[in-house]
């Protein structure tokens, strides 16, 4: 059963972080989904796979109406961001999901029609949510060509998709990083294969080193906070990604 | 816990037959569309042996060219079969899919009394859309089993033209060895068509078995 934890609260405005599944079949990769609530309203960040739907709609029923949930954020295409999409619109069909237009033909082959989807340009835009403004903050080729991450100024809280994402072993399933020098071995492959340039990389950096964020929330792994934020925006300028980080990988085939 | 009268099994076993079944008939009308393609083929030499012969085989001249017809008519009905076949695997995808996310909705519902709430109008209305989308796996189906009717009887009619076809080809005078080889073809292509016609009726009922 999956875990919903909240790490943020200021009266109505809320973060609520959705993860670790023991009884989740090993051949899944483990996610964290996010939902921000302001008033009457949430927002599903990256809601899942198909598989782990029942999981992740139990775990938000636990903390929340899940009737409140009126958009979905889905950050790129994979489907272990998006493919649970028809499950959610079968509960709701009135839900908008947010995703970059480079996706907005692509992501309705896991469901929702032409009154689901609301297109992010590539410069990314404001998302308004209940009291708030949530801003999607263009990630693009960090992984996926059209992505986007979340910033909620309000609650200073950055959903970060797979940037800083880390394959913890079963034994390490905290849900904040608590020995930044420890982590870099469960973050260091996936980020040196997963993200395509440094170029995209290099420039997300300085643009996100700028702004104000106490938690760091990735897909997949520990939740960085405090210093730890600027240590990983720091040691993540500093690695090789793409092809000159595999030059090995590039040339086999 | 919820009940429901939605299988609850990851798999779809009748449907994955279905699409079995499916895919076996359309191999099928291949087959048929062939043997046609080569008794029209074989009707131009008949037709063609049959002016060489005369007035004796004026008949045999006619009953090929009702077998070239026979063809034309048998292609148009495995057209028509190929798109019902279409709509069919269609219908059975779609009931496939959305049997998958019932499925997933009642593990869902399954979880607390909360969930179970919360996930009962959406399972309410998808019992409904289950409902409805077996009644259009079934329309196509009854579709289906009509039009292979409907081509089985059409090769009634070409098993008659071959048979005959083989009579007048004992009025063929000095052709009479070349027009009985050449509809001794026809019987043998249009007997393959009918045993064809056959297992498509065959595989069609054991697809809704």
């Amino acid at each position: 059963m999956k875990k919903a934890q909240a790490i943020y609260q200021n009266g109505s405005h809320r973060w609520v972080a959705i993860v670790r599944d023991p009884d989740k079949p090993s051949y899944l990769i483990d996610t964290n989904e996010y939902v921000v609530t302001s008033g009457a309203e949430s927002l599903l960040a990256d809601p899942g796979g198909m598989e782990i739907f029942p999981a992740v709609f139990s775990a938000v029923s636990r903390e929340l109406d899940p009737r409140s949930i009126r958009y979905i954020f889905a950050s790129h295409q994979d489907p272990d961001i998006i493919s649970s999409l028809a499950l959610w619109l079968e509960f709701n069909p009135q839900l908008r999901c947010y995703l970059s237009w480079l996706w907005a033909s692509f992501i309705p082959h896991f469901g929702g029609n032409d009154q689901t989807f609301v297109a992010i340009p590539d410069e990314g835009m404001k998302i308004p949510l209940g009291a708030i403004e949530l801003v999607a903050v263009p990630a693009h080729y960090l992984h996926s060509s059209g992505n986007f991450h979340i910033y909620d100024p309000h609650a200073r809280v950055y959903f970060s998709d797979d940037v800083g994402a880390a394959l913890l072993p079963p034994e390490d399933d905290m849900l904040f990083v608590n020995d930044f020098d420890r982590h870099i071995r469960f973050m260091e492959g996936f980020h040196r294969r997963w993200m395509g340039s440094n170029e995209a990389k290099n420039n997300w950096c300085e643009r996100v080193s700028r702004l104000k964020i106490d938690m760091l929330c990735p897909q997949h792994g520990a939740i960085f906070r405090g210093a730890d934020v600027g240590r990983f925006i720091d040691w993540f300028a500093g690695l090789k990604v793409g092809l000159d980080g595999n030059a090995a990988v590039g040339k086999r085939g | 816990m919820v009940t429901s009268p939605i299988n609850t099994s990851t798999s779809d076993q009748p449907a994955a037959n279905d699409l079995s079944c499916m895919i076996a008939l359309g191999e099928e009308i291949k087959s048929v569309g062939k043997a046609a393609y080569q008794i029209n083929l074989t009707g131009i030499n008949a037709i063609l042996l049959a002016g060489r012969a005369g007035e004796s085989a004026r008949g045999f001249g006619v009953l090929s060219g009702q077998l070239r017809e026979f063809t034309r008519g048998l292609a148009v009905s495995m057209d028509r079969l190929g798109t019902l076949i279409d709509g069919a695997v269609d219908a059975v995808s779609d009931h496939m899919r959305h049997r998958r996310l019932m499925s997933l909705l009642l593990r869902t519902a399954d979880h607390d009394e909360r969930c179970a709430d919360l996930i009962a109008p959406a399972l309410q209305s998808g019992a409904a859309a289950t409902a409805r989308r077996l009644d259009r796996v079934t329309e196509r189906r009854d579709a289906l089993r009509a039009a292979i009717d409907e081509a089985r009887a059409l090769g009634s009619t070409g098993s008659m033209l071959a048979r005959t076809a083989k009579i007048e080809a004992a009025y063929g005078g000095g052709f009479r060895q070349e027009m009985t080889g050449v509809s001794g073809e026809f019987e043998r292509t249009v007997s393959n068509i009918v045993a064809s016609l056959g297992t498509l009726a065959r595989l069609q009922r054991e697809g809704q078995s």
